[in-house]
């Protein structure tokens, strides 16, 4: 497998001249000047799939856009990762910001787009300043402002950094707050790729999808696709947390096995722990068991058990913490994050928080669990944006798997693992 | 336009409403709490959930939010069958997990919008054992109080403060559960309608502080419907009354004229009826009275003495129907009856009326294309402004000429929604006929609302207007021209009296024609000294009826308690001619409504004066276009003696004297002690620009010597037009000068040293 | 003969038995039935632990009783804690129903076991509130409606309460 987005990493970052001399930029002299539907099919060809979490199918989110949009057309590169268990994006920004900048150029080009934004989560702010310094590079090289390339189509970039919170990456709460306003998600429809930004059409994709655009465009679709394992397309980053020799991010093909990123790649659990489960892809996913190591981590694997992809951040789970615990903290993330606009949301996931606590502190009885489970069931199809369906996520499969742990927390009254915190 | 089924049951709905809108209009019980009819849908409560069934054979139901969805012919919804019920009730579960125990000590607890969602959703047992998230309180100022602890987060409060009445220091703190809506810092409200926020919120957490001091159950309260008489809109409210005493003001839907909202001034202004110093006593102080007689026997006999010799004067802020009762007094002991205080007030209200044409009601004002505005209108009538704020929000150009600050000049300027020109309002019609209207001639422009304010134009503006008006009109543009008048019911006092009423009554008096005045609902010493202070020695006997403890009420020889328009019944017509009945909410024991006081000073009785009436208004109706709509409304172009041929020498040269009206002011509001305090303006003070202040050499601090006699301190305030001297109204009467007129400079002198 | 004898004699012997008997007779006034805890009698207004008055003047007695013979003005004291200013019970009114006693959330009116109320003029039947208002808690000895209701008042802040967490800090958005 080739690596892509982390070639230069080990040298990096790398500064234009550098970048440059690493090949850099070289996918945009077969991109831009290219008919836009030509590259339009070679990406839908490759199957590249959005890498924020939710795999919807690039090409086709951007066949979406009218031919006859109206100008301004705007991309907004998402680099608000704020998801427990996710930090690939991170890594390229700080390690390689001009790959960022290149597939920017050329997904806009593709799109036809007249201004990028690249919203960058608020606490990364050195990686802001890197890449604003990068984009300043390009623009002094060509690469930016009017007639790139001589094709007579102009880009600027704008690089924001958020001034909110996990919210922002939910794509019409991000586009909320470029505007200035609070960054409570938009009901859809009309969705962001017809009236956007400002009423305008808007595509929003995430940094990590985005870097890979000019490398299809420029190699190919089957090229792309051979990167992938296990009837998957492309390479991912994979990040790895939890009770590991080496947690970390790993560039590996689409489709590598859960058991290969943990045991392999980060060098197993640590002396003394066991693996008692994992959520595949960052927080808002569900849970996998021991069971399911060997399941190809690409978009139909997970599905098979009920989990989903997400972002490729593994949160490994061993025997020295206490599911219920586990679920609790991720609650208390959840409930903090929430924008505070719907009901469900606002309000019943603390209640869910609340219930989980009881189990921890030994206060639950048997019509509790009912109740957990009628409020997982009752919140999650019924709520404004798709921010509590996935906090949810981790709590609904937990319930499920691990319930008779909870029957044991009611007769313990209280926690039964001594050694959780 | 369609029909959606609902239980089976076929609902009809127009194009563009969304379920839940037709759901509520068919009368059938859902619940709900972020939608609102003005306000729109947001989506955020969840509890308007539906389960709409499949059209396609193998999907599944699906629960939806009402009101998010459009209503599309031939959908089917469950809203008690099906699954939809569970979801609602657990969203009211979760709003309960955090409501504070507080109904028995909430002034909202039996007109709650939560409480009626809680029992129809039939969750009404807690499980939950938690903790509840608590929220600090604000200081909202005199009027609106603030329990923070009650909010549900509907974001009503929020999209009727920012995105309906366009303020900005009231918004959305913190997240999720933690958001609280409060003011960016302690203290009144900036808007004109932040009264409003106590209806839109379905909670307690915005309450009525002027109520809450003398608070009742609505379910107690005395209600009627009524209209306002605090500016020529003519909104209406029902007020609340328990006891004899007014509670409180609510709006009353009228689909014509405000079908939600009424203003600060229309809510807390009527709270004059229980300012300490009300007049609530006969008292005679001159005149000698025999210990057997009542006050109408003796009041009769003085009438009689003084037969042929009697003037009666009432204002534009009394109803229709007290007019008529004071003609008829005036008819049985030939006397002359002004429902005019000002020649010039008369003469203006007359124009005006003349220059109307197709007046715009507020929900046309909302529908237009373009609006031109002379004068400050949230000052004069705030639902017009409020009308005026939606286009605004749409963006449609505006152009707006005035003299005094005025709220939705800096609302315009603030947001660059069009065009704002200060002049003095000498100036105005050179302004008005140099207007420059060209945003206006795009072709989406269709309706043009032409809105002026009466009591800030003078004659040669008003035909400026109408010069205006006629430009404007062309075949594929409507023009709808009005004006707020300065009184509640100048329109009315207008179609009541007869020419030069007031002009006619004056001169009377000043060549001893007239020597007993009675004064019904109005302040000729006050707001009218200008004329009627050197009058005062020529009358011998000044016989007033008022509920304010005005200036004409102390120096009265005889005062009589007069009952507002809450506790008597009447009719006032609108500055569109709309004739309002308006119903007697409470009784107030020791008032006399006009028609008992006339009732009691003729042969008639009060139902025969009622029948007298009756009879007057079908024949004013019966030349008239009559609408279909709540009222009659007159056909201003066919009435007969509006026109009137007074008028005063207009002096060019020199300052002018303005008044400051502010948006919670009024003759009758001013009276209303809660409301009053937010006066930004200072009394006894004369504002200046500073170049003006320079050209007359003072500054803040010096005094300012008007030829009257009275002097006043002056305060550099740069918001005020040029060329102007700003009092407030209260000031005008003291210096006894009129409003608008214009003061060459050799009238007016500066002290050397303060005094 | 005899028969008629004994049957007279037999008769007089059970009134004579009688006689002696035991009394259900109470000797009223001077003696006084116990009446049931329950028994619905003169109607006081009570005071919580903490000395203060129950009565927040929330007008749900006198909406619910069917006789409409509770007046009620509420206002409030310099700490906003609402209070009766004025309070009447016409008691030639009042049918004992103790369908207050049942509507009130802070337990303040309460229906006790004294039923002696008569007066001469039917005047004097109208109780004030200083006739009504008691030193103690009545029946329920613990209850304070303040400690559950989320309202602020003298002695207690807003988020005090056990079931309350601390008022949100809105300068900060840290959690």
């Amino acid at each position: 497998m080739e690596k892509i987005l982390s070639r230069n990493f080990s040298a990096g970052p790398l500064d234009f001249a550098a970048y440059k001399a690493a090949d850099g930029y070289k996918t945009l002299e077969s991109v831009i000047g290219r008919p836009r539907g030509d590259l339009l099919n070679e990406l839908k060809q490759s199957g590249l799939k959005g890498c924020g979490g939710a795999g919807f199918l690039t090409a086709l989110k951007w066949s979406f856009k009218a031919p006859d949009a109206p100008h301004p057309i705007y991309l907004v590169v998402n680099l608000d990762e704020a998801e427990p268990g996710s930090f690939k994006d991170r890594q390229v920004l700080y390690r390689d910001p001009h790959t960022l900048i290149e597939g920017t150029i050329a997904a806009s080009y593709v799109l036809n787009a007249d201004k990028a934004f690249i919203f960058i989560r608020g606490e990364y702010r050195k990686g802001a300043r890197l890449l604003e310094k990068a984009v300043q590079e390009a623009h002094n090289n060509g690469l930016l402002g009017q007639n790139i390339m001589n094709s007579g189509w102009g880009l600027e970039i704008d690089v924001h950094l958020s001034a909110g919170r996990y919210i922002c990456g939910e794509e019409t709460a991000l586009l909320n707050a470029l505007e200035g306003y609070r960054a409570n998600p938009r009901s859809k429809p009309p969705f962001p790729v017809a009236k956007g930004l400002w009423g305008q059409p808007t595509i929003v994709n995430n940094a990590e999808t985005i870097s890979h655009v000019p490398f299809i465009l420029a190699r190919g679709a089957q090229w792309f696709k051979d990167q992938g394992i296990n009837g998957a397309f492309g390479s991912h980053i994979y990040q790895v947390s939890g009770a590991v020799k080496s947690p970390g991010f790993f560039e590996l093909p689409l489709g590598t096995t859960a058991r290969e990123i943990i045991f392999n790649q980060a060098g197993g659990m640590l002396p003394g722990r066991k693996l008692t489960g994992f959520l595949p892809g960052g927080a808002s996913t569900q849970f996998m068991l021991p069971e399911h190591l060997d399941i190809p981590l690409h978009w139909d694997g997970p599905p098979t058990v009920g989990s989903r992809l997400g972002t490729g951040g593994i949160i490994v789970m061993d025997d020295h913490i206490c599911p219920i615990d586990f679920m609790s903290n991720l609650m208390l993330f959840f409930t903090r994050e929430s924008c505070g606009y719907c009901t469900p949301c606002r309000d019943g996931l603390p209640y869910v928080k609340h219930l989980l606590d009881k189990f921890e502190q030994g206060s639950a009885t048997e019509k509790d669990i009912d109740t957990l489970k009628e409020l997982c069931e009752v919140i999650y199809p019924n709520t404004f944006c798709a921010f509590a369906p996935g906090a949810l996520m981790p709590i609904t499969t937990g319930v499920e798997k691990f319930e008779s742990l909870l029957h044991e927390h009611i007769k313990n009254k209280g926690c039964t693992m001594k050694r959780c915190a | 336009m369609g029909t959606i089924y609902i239980d089976d049951k076929p609902v009809e709905f127009e194009a563009g409403q969304n379920v839940l809108q037709a759901t509520l209009k068919a009368g059938i019980d859902i619940t709900y709490f972020c939608y609102h009819e003005a306000l729109g849908s947001a989506g955020s409560c969840r509890l308007c959930a539906m389960e709409l069934e499949p059209t396609k054979k193998d999907d599944k139901s699906r629960v939806v939010m009402s009101c998010m969805q459009v209503a599309q012919d031939g959908q089917r919804y469950r809203l008690n069958k099906g699954s939809a019920d569970k979801v609602r009730q657990h969203v009211v579960e979760y709003y309960m997990t955090r409501h504070p125990h507080d109904c028995p000590v909430c002034d909202e607890a039996g007109h709650c919008h939560l409480q009626d969602m809680t029992i129809l959703s039939r969750q009404t047992y807690r499980r939950y054992d938690g903790k509840k998230q608590t929220f600090p309180d604000q200081e909202m100022g005199p009027l609106i109080w603030n329990t923070a602890n009650r909010c549900i987060t509907c974001y009503r409060c929020a999209r009727f403060y920012q995105n309906y009445a366009l303020g900005d220091d009231f918004g959305v703190y913190c997240s999720g559960q933690k958001t609280t809506f409060r003011r960016s810092e302690p203290g009144a409200f900036d808007s004109p309608f932040s009264g409003n926020m106590i209806d839109v919120c379905p909670t307690g957490t915005f309450t009525d502080k002027v109520f809450r001091r003398k608070y009742s159950r609505t379910w107690q309260l005395e209600k009627a419907t009524s209209v306002c008489n605090h500016c020529s809109t003519g909104c209406n409210t029902e007020p609340g009354g328990r006891e004899g005493t007014l509670r409180r003001i609510h709006p009353m839907t009228n689909p014509h004229i405000n079908p939600h909202f009424i203003c600060d001034r229309g809510r807390y202004g009527e709270h004059y009826s229980e300012a300490s110093d009300r007049p609530l006593k006969c008292i005679i102080r001159k005149g000698a009275k025999n210990p057997y007689d009542n006050i109408y026997t003796h009041l009769t006999r003085c009438l009689k003495k003084a037969s042929g010799r009697i003037g009666i004067l009432s204002s534009e802020h009394e109803d229709l129907q007290t007019h008529y009762m004071l003609k008829q007094l005036a008819v049985h002991y030939k006397g002359i009856f002004s429902p005019f205080i000002l020649p010039d007030t008369e003469t203006r209200t007359r124009s005006a009326i003349q220059a109307t044409q197709l007046p715009p009601s507020l929900p046309d004002i909302e529908t237009a294309d373009a609006a031109i505005i002379l004068g400050s209108l949230t000052e004069a009538a705030p639902m017009m402004d409020l009308a005026v704020r939606q286009l605004i929000a749409k963006q449609k150009p505006i152009i707006m000429v005035h003299a005094v600050p005025s709220l939705l000049a800096d609302l315009i300027q603030h947001r660059n929604a069009g065009e704002v020109i200060s002049a003095t309002p000498k100036n105005w019609h050179q302004v008005i006929d140099h207007l420059d209207t060209s945003r206006l001639s795009d072709e989406k422009v269709k309706k043009i609302v032409l809105l002026g304010v009466a009591g800030e134009m003078d004659v040669p503006a008003i035909n400026a207007f109408s010069r205006l008006k006629e430009k404007l009109s062309q075949e594929t543009v409507t023009v709808q021209s009005g004006f707020a008048l300065e009184g509640a019911n100048a329109m009315g006092a207008a179609v009541i009296s007869n020419e030069n009423s007031a002009h006619e009554l004056l001169e009377a008096i000043q060549k001893l024609y007239v020597d007993t005045l009675i004064v019904c609902g109005a302040d000729p010493f006050g707001e009218g000294a200008a004329e009627w202070e050197p009058l005062r020695n020529k009358i011998r006997q000044l016989i007033v009826l008022d509920n304010i403890n005005t200036e004409t009420v102390k120096q009265a020889d005889i005062v009589l308690p007069l009952a507002t328009w809450s506790e008597r019944c009447g009719y006032s017509v609108n500055y569109e001619g709309r004739v309002q009945p308006f119903e007697q909410a409470y009784q107030r024991s020791s008032v006399i409504s006009p028609t008992e006081f006339v009732a009691h000073l003729t042969p008639h009785s009060v139902e025969a004066l009622y029948r007298q009436r009756d009879v007057w208004l079908t024949q004013l109706s019966a030349q008239l276009v009559i609408s279909d709509q709540m009222g009659i409304q007159l056909n201003l172009q066919q009435l007969s003696g509006i026109k009137n041929t007074y008028s005063s020498h207009i002096e060019t040269e020199g300052l002018q004297l303005v008044k400051l009206p502010w948006h919670g002011g009024g003759v009758r509001a001013d009276f209303a002690k809660e409301l009053a305090s937010c006066n930004p303006w200072k009394d006894h003070y004369v504002y200046l620009h500073t170049d003006t202040a320079k050209q007359l050499n003072v500054t803040t601090g010096k005094q300012l010597h008007f030829k009257s006699g009275a002097s006043l301190e002056v305060l550099c305030d740069n918001r005020i037009t040029k060329d102007c001297l700003a009092v407030t109204p209260l000031t005008l009467g003291r210096i006894k000068c009129k409003a608008n007129i214009v003061l060459p400079l050799h009238q007016i002198h500066t002290g050397e040293t303060d005094q | 003969m005899f028969k008629f004898l004994g049957e007279m004699f037999g008769a007089f012997w059970v009134t004579l038995r009688h006689a002696f008997r035991p009394r259900a007779t109470v000797l009223y006034p001077e003696q006084r039935t116990q009446r049931a805890k329950r028994f619905r009698g003169r109607i006081v207004l009570t005071r919580d632990p903490d000395g203060q008055e129950r009565c927040v003047a929330c007008y749900l007695c006198s909406s619910v009783c069917p006789v409409d013979c509770i007046n009620i003005q509420g206002t409030e004291d310099q700490h906003e804690r609402r209070y009766p200013e004025k309070f009447d019970i016409d008691f030639s009114r009042c049918i004992f129903c103790g369908l207050c006693e049942e509507a009130c959330p802070t337990l303040a009116i309460q229906l006790t076991q004294d039923f002696e109320l008569c007066q001469t003029d039917k005047n004097n039947m109208v109780w004030h509130k200083a006739d009504l208002l008691i030193d103690k808690q009545g029946k329920d000895p613990d209850y304070n409606y303040y400690k559950h209701a989320g309202v602020a008042v003298k002695g207690k802040k807003i988020g005090a309460n056990k079931d309350e967490l601390s008022p949100v800090d809105i300068y900060s958005n840290l959690p």
